[in-house]
């Protein structure tokens, strides 16, 4: 029952009027696209009940008369499964929730409020991009999130799901930004439109081929996460903060289950091909290390070269790095070491110790890579797990070869434990290419080159490329048997728990970008 | 604000379409009939399914999202689950959209022996555009729809994977 | 005379061990290959001497004879088995082991050469009035040559390689704009297989039944034949279950075509076993199509319904024996089926399924005999054929055989590599095959398209799906974390600057 004295009543008919927008036709415009309102994917993403909008009743500037309210977005704070989180949802029915003064304003203000408070944010984009009308004040606008997000980065998460267009200077919030999510078919992100790359270039191009989920997910890597429909993708929001802590002093979430062993650790050991140079799933061999169905892969559709994700062991998060040999052999090129490099950043800022699971047989060779420079991507790569403090745990599976070895967080660059399986080859370079430049001239003399090239690389087998002879010289921590991978982990990571390595002081390290 | 409801309609959309109803979380309805089942975890990861009485062997071979692929009895369903409000934005977005750009990968693995088209080329619904070659048969790869081939993710003579990306077809306009 | 002390296998697999146990009963001592692709195979368990070449993963052992040759001499080995498949019907072999003085256990080179070319082994039966299907004279190497011929005969036609075996480079053409991309398709896989284009064109029979005879020959000149196996259940001309005797053939008729068997073996002096395989159309007409100058996978159910051990009399053959068999001694004793147990996902087209065997479990039954090169624990890689286990299972009668079969499949379970044990529960509740009307069209014309499902299984599935899915929803919606305590040491490190 309503209370009805007068300061109450304006409460109420206010709150009845703000309900009263949410009408049929709110939800029928979104609706027809195949979208969902944002009340609704507000709705979807937190805990029931639990979401309180702040700012909901302004409006925008020099239209203080006009009858909605909100400016185009909703923001405000709520619980997602129990923890707290900062929410803004950007409203496409109101002025296509292009950005205007206020409603940057507002994003702005729960933008502060997540950081000074330390909790994630979730920034739910479907925005046509600047508020034409506002001129040079909406852009403003974008500058201050901008800002925003670069003071909150690596503070705490920030997550930004595009669940729409996000065009122009729209874009480079959610680039600011931890994770991006899209979802299919409804979603697009690109600096200039296609009719503009028409204009300009006289190029042909649609929405999906310019900035469409897939190409984001796949090509680009913009996208970390794809989803089939918007309730997935909010889904996976909810399933991708059950693993980050709330800010970068916390340590992240601890499950309490109990049915969790993998099972089948013997398997391990069989996953591998008898070949070296056959290819395997590397998913498979995570799957059996980790809790049972808890790894969860980021960027899967883009740089399939190297697996990353979020796993659970032992019920503690873990952040995992796998080159995977179904790809590329397992190749190291410019978007996968990208795609490592800034994943190893992310779990290194926010205290999530960091796996990797090793079979790479050297960078990706040739023109295109060298001229784009591979040199500074690679480099990113062992930049971020250099300087990372968190705890690193290297497992050889197989080729650890030359520059590539170095990078995947080998005991030298800090790796705090480095493991190897017996099929492992450490060496600086596969035994083929080894026994041709090393044995150049006796193959060349020889009356039977095949068959000494084949003993050759034999020999170098047994002497050279195996586990062996780095654990007798230290750069192996100790040769496991694969079926034991899981629990040396856990002993390991259990050791790792009180680490802490410190570096200079310094303004920020300059890393090759 | 929250659309609580205690019963949710699924569509399980394979190769043939089951319609599920969950009630306060729990099935209820398969294709609209009372189900008349139980599953039982009986090993690591191995379940008996019994249904109308009789029992299947089922195991879980991967959840990604709303994808679900299963193995019944030794033979494999993949399913897409579909909440009411994803079903109706389908049919919403392929009535729009007309159709998609069409992305074919390998059936198996095995050596691509050759590539029987260029990038930009016309090829029609049936048309080879690759051999593959597994287990030493030689397997027609076949566009899915008439188009244009919009790129080619393989060479002649590269080894790929299961499930690999062999080539897209853009049906046009 | 020349008595088998020894024997090679070049081979592997549950042929392999198939030859070792006859060996071991004849007091012969096997050799077999230990080979990089498969180091834990079961076969090695099968020999006596195990041969280690898994240093050299360059070569393919089974079809290296060089390596054979010098393997067989330096072990001081007498005799070399080639199996079946790899280097069982290269000519090349024989003749090798000839000028080496080692023992091929198999026809003379000059029988598979001549047999295993499909042109002359045409001619041979054209010579010997045995009946063939219209087709090409000679070989044909252009498209222009293959459409000409095609015209001649009229579509449907059959390309086949002149080389080729197991229907591997083997196409049906069904009308003239098929042609050109058929005809690089065989010539392609034929260039790649037998590292021969050349091809036959040949009528194509619609529906036929594949009826093949067993033939066993001595080097004295006696020929005798262990009656029919049919083997229409086939995809893409690769068996999948055979049995013998044929439900097709009248004694009459079974005489007839056995006798022609006989004549074509007489006109190339074969000796050891082989086999001659028929078309035979819906009129009963037969039509000689080649022969198999080796073991067959199929030749157990033969062993079965007559008794006779074949690489028994294999050995013996090689060792110039007289055979001791004569034609009417053999009778057909009761009926037999061989279920090939692949690898393969039946619902992806076949295709292969490679992997770890979890679980096999394969069950004790007087009626029921399995040859496999497999067991819980092994790995079913794509180097070699896909087949994990043959089920060879018998009956006083078809029927019997068939409800024996069931009874088997039902307690049969292989797990971790997806196998054709549904396929062959699905055939043995098919009315076509249970009747014995069935032709090399079964699997497209007479199984349901959803041939593998029960009935509810997919309700089982969507239920199962379901709740997985529910699960992992539930989980995501209701998952509640309890926050680490972080050690004080822990903590005051934790920020850096």
């Amino acid at each position: 029952m309503n209370d009805n004295r007068i300061p109450f009543k304006r409460f109420h008919a206010r709150n009845e009027s703000l309900q009263a927008q949410y009408d049929e036709k709110y939800y029928s415009k979104q609706h027809a696209k195949g979208k969902l309102t944002a009340v609704e994917r507000i709705d979807f993403l937190m805990d029931e009940g639990s979401f309180r909008e702040i700012d909901a009743f302004v409006k925008p500037l020099g239209k203080e008369n006009q009858k909605e309210y909100g400016d185009g977005v909703i923001v405000g704070y709520g619980t997602i499964n129990g923890r707290k989180v900062f929410v803004y949802a950007q409203d496409f029915t109101y002025m296509g929730g292009s950005l205007g003064t206020v409603h940057a304003r507002k994003i702005q203000k729960v933008q502060e409020m997540s950081l000074k408070m330390g909790h994630p944010i979730v920034g739910l984009i479907d925005s046509g991009g600047a508020r034409i009308q506002e001129g040079v004040a909406s852009l403003a606008g974008y500058a201050g999130i901008f800002m925003q997000n670069v003071k909150s980065s690596g503070v705490i998460p920030q997550i930004s799901v595009i669940l729409g267009p996000a065009a122009g200077g729209a874009v480079y919030s959610p680039a600011l930004t931890d994770f991006r999510f899209m979802t299919r078919d409804t979603s697009y992100m690109f600096v200039t439109g296609p009719e503009v790359v028409k204009e300009v270039l006289n190029e042909d191009v649609t929405f999906e081929e310019l900035g469409g989920a897939e190409v984001h997910a796949t090509e680009s890597g913009v996208a970390d996460m794809i989803f089939n429909d918007e309730e997935h993708t909010l889904m996976g929001v909810k399933k991708l903060l059950s693993y980050l802590p709330s800010n970068n002093v916390e340590n992240p979430p601890v499950n309490q289950d109990e049915d969790i062993e993998p099972g089948k650790p013997e398997k391990l050991s069989l996953l591998l091909p008898d070949d070296a140079n056959k290819p395997y799933d590397v998913v498979d061999v995570i799957q059996l290390i980790v809790d049972k169905g808890s790894f969860y892969e980021i960027a899967e559709n883009h740089a399939q070269n190297i697996v990353i994700g979020l796993a659970r062991l032992n019920n503690e998060v873990t952040g995992i790095v796998a080159n995977q040999p179904k790809v590329l052999a397992g190749c190291l090129d410019i978007n996968a070491s990208k795609k490592a490099a800034r994943f190893v950043r992310f779990c290194d800022a926010f205290n999530i110790p960091l796996l990797v699971l090793e079979d790479v047989p050297g960078f990706m060779p040739g023109k295109y890579q060298e001229q784009n420079a591979i040199i500074m991507h690679g480099a990113k790569l062992l930049y971020a797990f250099a300087e990372a403090t968190v705890p690193k745990i290297t497992i050889i599976l197989r080729k650890a070869f030359g520059g590539a070895y170095i990078v995947m967080n080998s005991k030298n660059m800090g790796g705090d434990f480095n493991f190897a399986w017996p099929t492992a080859q450490v060496a600086v370079m596969g035994p083929e290419g080894a026994v041709k430049i090393l044995n150049r001239k006796e193959l060349a003399e020889s009356d039977n080159p095949e068959e000494l090239r084949r003993q050759l690389v034999a020999d170098y087998k047994e002497n050279v490329a195996n586990p062996y002879v780095a654990d007798e010289k230290g750069y192996i921590d100790e040769v496991i048997d694969p079926a034991e991978t899981r629990q040396v982990l856990i002993n390991a990571f259990a050791l790792l728990e009180n680490k802490f390595e410190q570096s200079p002081t310094r303004k920020h390290g300059n890393m090759p970008l | 604000m929250k659309l609580l409801r205690t019963i949710k309609n699924y569509t399980l959309t394979g190769e043939k379409k089951v319609n599920v109803q969950v009630r306060d979380g729990k099935l209820h309805k398969i294709n609209n009939r009372k189900a008349a089942f139980e599953i039982e975890l009986i090993d690591n990861d191995e379940y008996v399914i019994k249904v109308n009485e009789k029992s299947h062997l089922g195991q879980v071979v991967s959840l990604k999202q709303n994808e679900v692929t299963v193995m019944i009895n030794g033979n494999t369903y993949n399913f897409t689950v579909e909440t009411e409000l994803g079903s109706k934005r389908k049919e919403k977005l392929t009535k729009d959209a007309g159709k998609k750009v069409s992305k074919t990968t390998a059936p198996l693995p095995g050596e691509i022996v050759a590539v029987l088209v260029t990038e930009g080329q016309e090829v029609h619904k049936g048309e080879p555009v690759m051999i593959l070659e597994a287990m030493k048969m030689q397997n027609e790869i076949i566009s899915p729809i008439s188009g244009k081939i919009k790129a080619l993710h393989v060479k002649a003579d590269e080894t790929v994977m299961k499930d690999q990306a062999l080539f897209e077809v853009d049906p046009g306009k | 005379m020349m008595k088998i002390n020894s024997i090679l296998i070049a081979n592997r697999g549950e042929i392999a061990i198939r030859i070792a146990r006859t060996a071991k009963q004849m007091g012969i001592k096997t050799y077999m290959f230990l080979s990089h692709h498969e180091p834990n195979a079961l076969h090695l368990s099968h020999a006596d001497e195990v041969i280690d070449v898994s240093d050299n993963t360059y070569i393919n052992v089974y079809t290296n004879i060089d390596k054979l040759i010098e393997t067989a001499l330096e072990y001081k080995i007498d005799a070399i088995h080639p199996g079946y498949g790899f280097l069982s019907e290269n000519p090349y072999l024989p003749r090798e082991c000839e000028r080496n003085n080692i023992i091929f256990i198999g026809p003379s080179s000059t029988a598979i050469y001549q047999m295993g070319n499909k042109g002359m082994a045409r001619d041979m039966a054209l010579k010997n009035n045995i009946p063939v299907l219209q087709g090409s004279e000679g070989v044909i190497n252009t498209l222009a040559e293959a459409e000409e011929t095609a015209k001649v005969i009229g579509y449907p036609i059959m390309l086949k390689a002149v080389a080729g075996g197991g229907g591997k480079g083997m196409r049906v053409v069904r009308k003239k704009s098929e042609m050109p991309l058929m005809f690089k398709l065989a010539t392609n896989e034929a260039k790649a297989l037998f590292d021969n284009d050349s091809m036959l064109i040949e009528k194509y029979v619609e529906n036929p039944r594949h009826i093949e005879f067993q033939i066993l020959g001595d080097k004295h000149g006696n020929l005798i034949h262990l009656f029919e196996r049919e083997c229409s259940i086939q995809r893409k001309h690769q068996k999948l279950l055979e049995e013998a005797p044929s439900a097709a053939l009248s004694d009459e008729l079974r005489e007839k075509i056995g006798a022609d068997a006989i004549k074509i073996c007489k006109a190339t002096n074969y000796y050891s076993a082989g086999t001659v395989e028929f078309l035979l159309d819906d009129q009963l007409n037969h039509y000689f199509m080649e022969m198999n100058t080796r073991i067959q996978v199929e030749h157990p159910i033969t062993e079965e319904i007559t008794g006779v051990d074949i690489v028994e009399q294999q050995i013996k053959i090689a060792q110039d024996e007289e055979l001791q068999l004569k034609q009417d001694d053999i009778k057909i004793n009761g009926w037999a089926m061989e279920l090939r147990v692949n690898a393969e996902d039946v619902q992806a087209g076949f295709a292969p399924s490679t992997g770890l065997i979890e679980l096999m479990e394969i069950p004790n039954k007087k009626h029921l005999r399995c040859d496999s090169g497999y067991q819980t624990g092994k790995v079913v890689i794509s180097s070699f054929d896909s087949l994990v286990a043959k089920l060879i299972i018998t009956g006083k009668t078809r029927n019997q055989t068939i409800k024996n079969c069931r009874s088997v499949l039902s307690d049969t379970t292989i797990k971790g590599v997806k196998t054709t044990l549904p396929f062959f529960k699905q055939v043995m509740q098919t009315p076509a095959f249970v009747q014995g009307h069935y032709t090399t069209s079964f699997i497209e014309k007479d199984l349901a398209q959803s041939f593998f499902q029960e009935d509810d299984e997919i309700i089982a599935a969507a239920a199962l799906a379901m709740e997985t899915y529910l699960k992992e929803q539930t989980i995501i919606n209701t998952g509640k974390f309890g926050d680490k305590q972080v050690s004080a040491w822990a903590m005051s490190k934790k920020i850096k600057g």
